[in-house]
Order: structure tokens, then sequence, then C-alpha cells
């Protein structure tokens, strides 16, 4: 077993590997789902025990969303969410167990079969994949502390069977089982992606690797259009051993064009390269494009080539423009006039979104027509 | 460095792994949990006295997951899921001693270690063993209340606890498989993007390099010639073809020396025409060049010795005859033919109106072009200056002029 860090805790599994949760079917979908079914059940099943059952059905249904809540606010474009927006799903979560604990008032039932600390239980759940597993045992805990003592001052008189500490164990401990299997899920997840991640972002790209016949072939016929025409001439003063006046008038105009092809070619970057095969538009008038590491290199050409090869997509429209900012980074952003449904293009480009996220700072999409983001380089 | 992204088979595993863990962890606190409802329960039923063999019995359990988790072997896992159902069937038989009803009044006591059963599986790496795990400790855990149930002559009630701790299990695995299934067709394979990255800064790499010598050598050779003496010392004559050499041979670029080199009919006749440009030039006719390619196009020599003729005669006659200052040269590339057109704003003229008998133009210019095959045509008017369009056949294309993104990509 590895050794315990607490680094581990203090990172998401969504953080450390994001494009393992954006596909369906869903988690807080699917904890929803069965927030609904079970809660459902056995509100059906204690209805006869009920005095109140509309109440029960009331709490199921915002319990389930909760869990909705959290697949709206964990959607690939939004921000990532923190403790705020987790202490908000959590208290909806718990609003609808207390709504729960009031429908049992004065009601003799088999606590047992309770199905609101599972409810609350599963909203946490629903979390488990966005939250570090931190907040996940804080935020547990927090509503273990918030709906136990309420629940058992509202059912204690109404529990035949069983103790005050069973009572209170009882209700508490599907919440309290959720804690542990979602901090141990949150906790192993970062802890054996986290190493093999960094140890994949060790290795570097070997130019050796990198070589190939085909690069090499286009450099030569580089090379070749160079000196097509001077090359010859070079050679034939060279072999007559005189310079006449023409030759001084041609070695001059030789020498003016291939100065503005050299020009031209070496402020080209690998983004200008990335357009030649296609119709996007870079503006680069700093030669920022070269900073760009590797991993960003990587991560922007998969996001551009996601997007030209987006249907609906006018290919001619597609901007990448790059600028330095006052600190010394980069910023950088892409437009585009798209067509495509916000959903379909979201799910079409969000592998692309979210691994581009981890490969810059400051990542922002934006909603309407119109494809926009911006990020920035670190210097 | 590489993308911060692990391939997905790689995720999928350590994804399905942690279900196991959060069964061990889960079953680990619903043991410990057990134990003060136990002791509650018992002694609220008088019988304080019973507590220490199912206390001993639930240690015992909470041990095995303890070695589950510690060792995560098969056949620990096998032996624990025996010896944890051996002792939950003596933990509930010690239960229902001298009080069968128990097992109504307080199930959820007497079915926690079944819990664990149904929870405790080995490290799944895919779904579908995960599953098949879960649903060997859920036998094992109906089995275990059912020889309970017989042995103690008590109704059979495994309770919902232990179907529930299977469906969330089961769900869980089946959402994960589903979420690496969609996962497989819609993430990019970044291994070969990084791949084609790491081709990009490799050209642009040799591409520096490239522009580094030719800058290095030819350029500078170019500048030794406008400025040499009429003759060349041997020195110099040494240091122009020693440049001419290392680029043929180019180890600076790669490990192979299969460089082409410049097609020598191709420079001769593009050579000659910046000649005679430059010729017109110091004669007081300024010619800008429009349609120069980095292609390499080969003609006949008659037909490239009849073209220069050609263009020459033109711009001979927009001197003369236009009254310009300024002509147009314009190449132009197709499969099969090069196009030059030569154009002024000048006085311009009548073509109708010119004799027979005038060598000027049909001579120079269109007999010299179709006796090679090419062809051409005049365009003017008084007045509003004159076009030739002057045209011959491509012997041998030895590298396309790159095709324009206008071209490529129409609208």
């Amino acid at each position: 077993m590895s050794r315990f860090n607490r680094q581990f805790l203090t990172q998401s599994a969504y953080e450390i590997d994001p494009l393992s949760w954006f596909t369906g079917p869903l988690v807080p979908i699917v904890f929803a789902v069965l927030n609904l079914a079970y809660g459902g059940t056995l509100a059906l099943v204690t209805w006869v025990q009920v005095g109140n059952p509309r109440l029960q059905f009331a709490g199921v249904i915002i319990c389930t969303f909760a869990s909705l809540f959290v697949h709206f606010m964990t959607r690939p474009l939004r921000p990532r969410i923190g403790w705020g927006t987790g202490a908000i799903a959590m208290g909806i979560g718990c609003a609808g167990f207390i709504l729960s604990a009031i429908g049992y008032t004065n009601i003799v039932f088999s606590i047992e079969l309770w199905w609101a600390p599972f409810g609350v239980a599963l909203v946490l759940a629903s979390l488990a994949p966005y939250l570090p597993a931190r907040a996940l045992v804080v935020l547990g805990l927090g509503a273990i502390a918030l709906t136990s003592p309420i629940a058992y001052l509202i059912v204690k008189d109404d529990v035949p069977n069983w103790g005050p500490v069973a009572t209170v164990l009882i209700i508490s401990s599907p919440i309290a089982s959720a804690v542990v299997a979602t901090a141990a899920f949150s906790y192993v997840v970062v802890s054996r992606m986290q190493p093999l991640i960094e140890k994949r972002s060790e290795v570097l790209v070997s130019p050796e690797a990198a070589r190939d016949n085909e690069t090499e072939r286009e450099e030569r016929v580089r090379l070749a259009q160079f000196t097509a025409r001077a090359a010859p001439f070079l050679e034939s003063v060279a072999r007559a051993g005189v310079v006449t006046p023409a030759d001084r008038a041609l070695a001059g105009q030789l020498a003016r064009r291939l100065r503005d092809d050299l020009v031209t070619q070496s402020n080209v970057s690998w983004l200008d390269s990335v357009a030649d095969s296609s119709r996007l538009v870079v503006i680069d008038p700093e030669y920022r494009a070269g900073k760009m590491k590797s991993t960003q290199r990587t991560a922007l050409r998969a996001l551009l080539q996601a997007i030209l090869d987006t249907p609906g997509t006018d290919a001619g429209s597609l901007l990448v423009e790059l600028r330095s900012a006052p600190d010394g980074s980069t910023a950088v952003g892409v437009s585009l006039d798209m067509e495509l449904p916000e959903g379909r293009r979201i799910m079409h480009l969000a592998p692309y979104y979210l691994t581009l996220g981890t490969a810059v700072k400051d990542l922002e999409w934006s909603r309407d027509r119109f494809l926009k983001l911006s990020f920035n380089l670190p210097d | 460095m590489r993308v911060r992204v692990l391939p997905r088979e790689l995720a999928a595993r350590i994804i399905n792994g942690t279900v196991a863990t959060m069964g061990w962890a889960v079953g680990a606190l619903t043991i410990v949990l057990t134990i003060p409802v136990l002791i509650e329960t018992l002694i609220a039923r008088g019988r304080a006295g019973d507590i220490p063999l199912p206390l001993a019995l639930l240690l015992f359990v909470l041990l095995g997951i303890i070695a589950v988790a510690r060792w995560r072997r098969t056949e620990v896992v096998v032996i624990f899921l025996v010896a944890a159902g051996v002792a939950t069937i003596i933990y509930q038989l010690a239960l229902f001693a001298g009080d069968p009803a128990i097992v109504e009044e307080a199930l959820y006591l007497v079915n926690r270690p079944t819990l664990a059963l149904v929870a405790v599986g080995v490290t799944a790496a895919s779904a579908l063993s995960g599953v098949l795990w879960c649903t060997f400790g859920l036998a094992i855990a109906t089995a275990v209340s059912l020889i309970s149930s017989l042995v103690a002559g008590v109704p059979f009630r495994p309770g919902l606890g232990p179907i529930l701790v299977y469906v969330i299990a089961v769900v869980g695995y089946l959402t994960f498989a589903a979420i690496q299934n969609a996962q497989r067709a819609k993430v990019p394979n970044f291994d070969e993007l990084e791949a084609e990255t790491g081709r990009l800064a490799r050209g642009e790499d040799l591409m520096r390099r490239t522009t580094a010598a030719v800058h290095d050598t030819v350029l500078n050779d170019l500048s030794i010639v406008m400025n040499a003496t009429d003759t060349l010392d041997d020195r110099v004559v040494k240091r122009l073809l020693d440049d001419l050499e290392q680029l043929r041979g180019a180890d600076w670029i790669s490990h192979t020396t299969d460089i082409p080199t410049a097609d020598d009919q191709d420079a001769s006749l593009r050579n000659e025409i910046m000649r005679m440009v430059s010729d017109f030039q110091w004669r007081g006719l300024s010619i800008h060049v429009t349609g120069y390619g980095t292609g390499v196009y080969r003609l006949d020599p008659d037909v490239a010795q009849a073209l220069v003729g050609a263009v020459s005669a033109a711009f001979e006659n927009v001197l003369r005859h236009s009254g310009a200052t300024v002509a147009e040269l314009e190449l132009i590339y197709d499969e099969d033919v090069i196009t030059v057109m030569v154009s002024d704003q000048g006085a311009g003229f009548d073509p109708a109106a010119i004799a027979p008998d005038r060598l000027g133009v049909r001579g120079s210019i269109i007999e010299r072009l179709e006796s090679v095959g090419g062809a051409a045509r005049i365009w003017s008017s008084p007045g509003s200056g004159t076009t030739v369009m002057l045209t011959v056949p491509i012997l041998e294309i030895v590298q396309p002029h790159p095709e324009s993104q206008h071209r490529r990509n129409p609208g």
C-alpha cells in the first residue's frame, strides 16, 4: 500500500484527470436517478406508516435536485467547483432530509428503512469526482453534524427498538459511509494517477524519435528552392573566375530576393505550418507561438483540428491571435463562427478543451453563436 | 514534456480499482459502527453477558477486511469471504440464542456483517470482474443468513442492507464501464498528436538551420560577387565552390546527403529573364515582376530560348513605342504550360492596323513562339496600353509551384 500523502487530499479526481468525467452516463445524473428510485420506492413502502407522505416525496425531489445541481455546475466548460458549490449542494440535500424528518414527526416507523440519510449520502457521492478528499470529508461530517441531532430530536420518541446511540448511528451511518467511500475514492484516484502523470509529463518528446523522412524531404525541397537560382549562378561565376557587370547586377537581384525569402521563412512558426494546411488565420506579430511548450502546442493543435472537423463550422472564420501580456505571459484568443447547437458543440470539443485546460492558465469559453475562448501561457 | 493526460485504458483500470477500495473502507466502517449498536442493544435487552462473543467476531471480520486491504490478492479475498462468512454465522447464532425475536426487532444489528461480505472484493481492473466479485459476495451473504436462520429456526430475513450495497457497487461499476466505453470514441489519441507536434518541432528546427546555412553561404557569396573585382582570386573561387559543396553535402541538415540540387536549366532561364529585366531597367524601363514561385519547371532549350527572345522583344516594343516607363511581367504556372504576361499602360496601338510585312511583332514574338509549339496573343488599343500573353509548353515539372491558398479554397 502506498504511503499516505496529504497532498493527495487537496486535489480532486476531476482536476487530475478531467477527461474521465465528461462523457455519459454522468456520475451526478446516475446518483440523481438512484436517489429518485430509492427514495421514491421507500416513500411508497412506508406510505401507510406516514401521516403526510407528500413531505417524503418533496424531500426525495429536493435530494434529487441536489444531485442535478451538481451535474449542471460541473459541465465541461464551467469553472471547477469548490467548497461553496459543494456546500450548496449538500445544503439542498440536507433540506430534503429535514423535510422528510418533519414528515415523520410523532409517527412510529422503521428507522432502518428511512430513505433520507441515504439520499444525502447520494448527494455527497455526486460530488465525489469533483471535490478533493478533504472537502468531501468536511462537507460530509458537516452534513452529519447538521442532520443527525435534528433528526434525532424529531424521531427519538418514535423509534421503539433502538436506544439513542443506535438511533443516531442508524441515521448517520449512510452519510458516514458516503464520507469514507468518497474520500477513499478521491484519495486513491489522485494518489495513483498523480505519480503516473508526473512521470509521463517528465518524458521529453525526443528529437531523435520525432525525426522522420517526410520532414527531412520537405526541408531538402525548401533548401533546393532557396538555392535554385543562386547556386548555378555562383558555380558558373566561380568556374569562369571572372565577374562581369551583368553578373554583379544579377547577384544583387538574387541577393535581394533571397534575403526576402529568408526573412519570410524565419518568421514562420509551427502555428503557421498548421495554418498552411487549413484556412486558419494566425495573428502573431510578436512571434509568441514559438514560446509555447510542446504540451501546449499539442493541446492547442488538437483543439484547432477538432474545431475544423466540427460539422457546421465556417473554417475560414477561425482566427487565432497571440499577444504578449504585461506580466510577460502570452494571451491567446481563438474565435470562430459556428452554427452547431451549444450542447453538441460542447460535447464535441470538451475533450480537447479539457486537455488544453491542463496545459494553460485562465482558460475561458464564451457562450454564444461565435466560439470564443482565451487563455494565458505562463512566461 | 508530454500532455498531462493518461492513456484511457490506464485511467479506466485505476478508477475501476477504486470501487474495491471503497468497498473495503465502507465494510470496515460498517463493522466499527456496529460495535456501539451491539453493546447498547444487548444491554437494553438484558444480555450484557452475551456481548463478548459477537464483539470478538465483529473484530475478527474487521481484521479480515484490513488483511484484504493490505494484501489485495484473490486468495486472500476468498479466504476472507469463507472465514468471515463462518464468523458471521456464529455471530448471528450468538444473537439468536435465547432471543429469537431479535431477528424481527433488530435486524439492522443482525445483518451488519453481511454488508461487509458484499462490499469486500478484489481490486478489479474491469467492471465485469468487479460485478462478479460483488455477486459472489452477495451470494455468500445470503447463504450466511439462510444457514443461520435454518440452524436457529428463525425466519429468513437477509434485510435490505446487503442488497442496497450490492446495487450501489454494481451501479458504480456499470457507470464507470459506460463512461469508459463512451470515451473510447470521443477522446483523441494524444500519443499521435504528440508525435505530430514533435515532427513539427523537428521541421521548425531544420528550417532554422536551413535558413542560417543559406544565409551564411549563398547570401554572403552573392554579396562577394556583387563587390568582387573583375577577376576572382583562387581563394574566393575556392570559397564559392566549398560553400556550394557544403550545401550539396548538407551534413548539417540530416544523416542523409540526398539533397536535390538546383535545376540548372530552370535556373538558367530564370536568371536570363532577370538579366533582361536588369538591362531594361538600366535603359529606363522599370519592370515589376510578379508570379515568381518556388517551383522548378524544365523547358526544352529551344522553347526557353524562344520565350526569352519573345519576352525581350515585347519589352523592346514597350520601351520604343509605348512611352511608358513602367511595365509588368507576370508568370503564371499551369500543369502543362507557362504563361508570361507583359503589359504596360502606355500609348497602345491597333493590332489590326499593323501591316503584314512588319516583322517586329509577328516575327519576333508570334512566329518565334509558334515555331516551338507556343502561342502569343496581343491585346491593345490606342490610349489603353498593351498586354502580350506568351504561352510555352513545359517539358517537365521537377517541383510544382505551390498552389495558392486562394486557389485551394475557393470562396
